[in-house]
């Protein structure tokens, strides 16, 4: 399971590519980044998300609902990575890993 | 929900309140359908349950509800208890002299406290029993289930006067109907305080009358009823206990279930109280 904040961040990386319904998101996640979603974490995540405006729901397609970014939720999403990235850069420098240094 | 759903889908979405299963019942039992609800999964979905109970997404909570259904649940609790002290008067002041000797100052304590207690639901329940009875119009049969609390307990007395003169008495003279005519009486009581509670809960759930200042009102008095019987109701077991080298059968039996109906009218009269609070600083900040 992933932690409260990653879970956010990899629901709103997965929506960022287009609109997808709750399995299809769990499906993403753990192709691109190898973590499970647990339907409840996932669902939890959902309604926070839109509860936030970060994210919307579609028209439901049979029983399945797509979700869909907003443009709030990019902004949220972009500013996250942005983040991640000066620390992951910080400690690649700190551990002499950074400029493709294995 | 589908009723393709297995059991165990269809459990785990039940897990959730009611408000969250209106939204997303169907699409979170066609995900669970979908990756199949391991053991891991059904972890997960319990902690998220458990989740969504303590904190509803803020779009979902229906706050007026919830204070419907408190002051509904607590008045259903606080009825089992104000009968369990009926029951604990009567039975402490047959024969028994009362508020002197050991133990006495509990027993005026219990009193103290079962009369703040019938106060303090009055206050939470006349404005809404007035407010439900201008819509008995609109939604029928809800005037007599306004009446419950009237007439139920009318027939109770009935039932018992006829009884005192009818049912085979105990062996002392005077002492009163046999114990398996009390205990039938006491069980029909016990019955008739549910009847009780639970007319105006369901009067008060069908016509749904708004107005959060008066929804607000009621949950805090709840909450004062609940608190002054939760006095009450240990009182009159510190009375029992002081009174008694050892504590007997009936009064554990007694005890538990005082505490059991507290505990119900406690977690739901915090939950009524967080609405009120939440429904309160989204309108001062509206």
């Amino acid at each position: 399971m992933a932690a409260d904040t990653d879970s956010t961040v990899l629901v709103l990386a997965s929506l960022a590519e287009g609109a997808k319904h709750g399995y299809a998101i769990t499906q993403d996640i753990a192709e691109q980044v190898g973590v499970r979603l647990g339907p409840g974490t996932l669902y939890g995540v959902l309604a926070r998300l839109e509860d936030d405006g970060l994210i919307e729901a579609l028209p439901a397609e049979g029983r399945r609902r797509p979700y869909r970014i907003t443009a709030a939720g990019q902004r949220a999403l972009a500013g996250q990575v942005q983040q991640m990235r000066r620390v992951a850069d910080l400690g690649l420098r700190r551990l002499g890993l950074a400029g493709g240094q294995a | 929900m589908s009723g393709g759903d297995g059991p165990r889908v269809r459990i785990l979405v039940a897990l959730f309140p009611p408000a969250w299963r209106v939204r997303y019942a169907d699409e979170f039992g066609a995900l669970l359908a979908d990756t199949g609800p391991s053991g891991w999964a059904m972890l997960d979905v319990l902690a998220a349950a458990l989740g969504a109970w303590l904190r509803p997404p803020a779009r979902l909570h229906d706050r007026a509800g919830r204070m419907r259904a408190t002051v509904g649940v607590t008045l259903c609790a606080w009825t089992v208890l104000a009968t369990g002290a009926v029951l604990f008067a009567k039975v402490t002041t047959d024969g028994a002299a009362h508020g002197s000797g050991r133990g006495g100052g509990w027993y005026d304590v219990f009193v103290g406290g079962a009369c703040v207690s019938v106060l303090a639901i009055s206050v939470a329940w006349l404005p809404l029993v007035v407010a439900i009875a201008r819509r008995a119009r609109q939604y029928g049969r809800v005037a007599g289930l306004l009446a419950a609390p009237v007439v139920l307990p009318l027939a109770f007395l009935v039932t018992a006067a006829a009884s005192a003169a009818w049912a085979p008495r105990s062996a002392p003279p005077g002492a009163g109907v046999a114990t398996p005519v009390f205990v039938l009486l006491a069980s029909l009581g016990v019955v008739i305080a549910a009847g009780c509670g639970a007319g105006p809960a369901l009067a008060l759930t069908r016509t749904r009358p708004d107005g959060p200042v008066r929804l607000t009102a009621a949950v805090a008095a709840s909450a004062c009823a609940t608190a002054a019987m939760a006095v009450a109701s240990t009182a009159s077991v510190a009375y029992q206990v002081a009174r008694a080298d050892a504590a007997s059968a009936g009064l554990t039996v007694y005890g538990l279930a005082m505490a059991a109906a507290l505990a119900v009218a406690a977690v739901s009269g915090v939950r009524g109280l967080r609405a009120a609070y939440l429904d309160r600083r989204s309108a001062s900040a509206g």
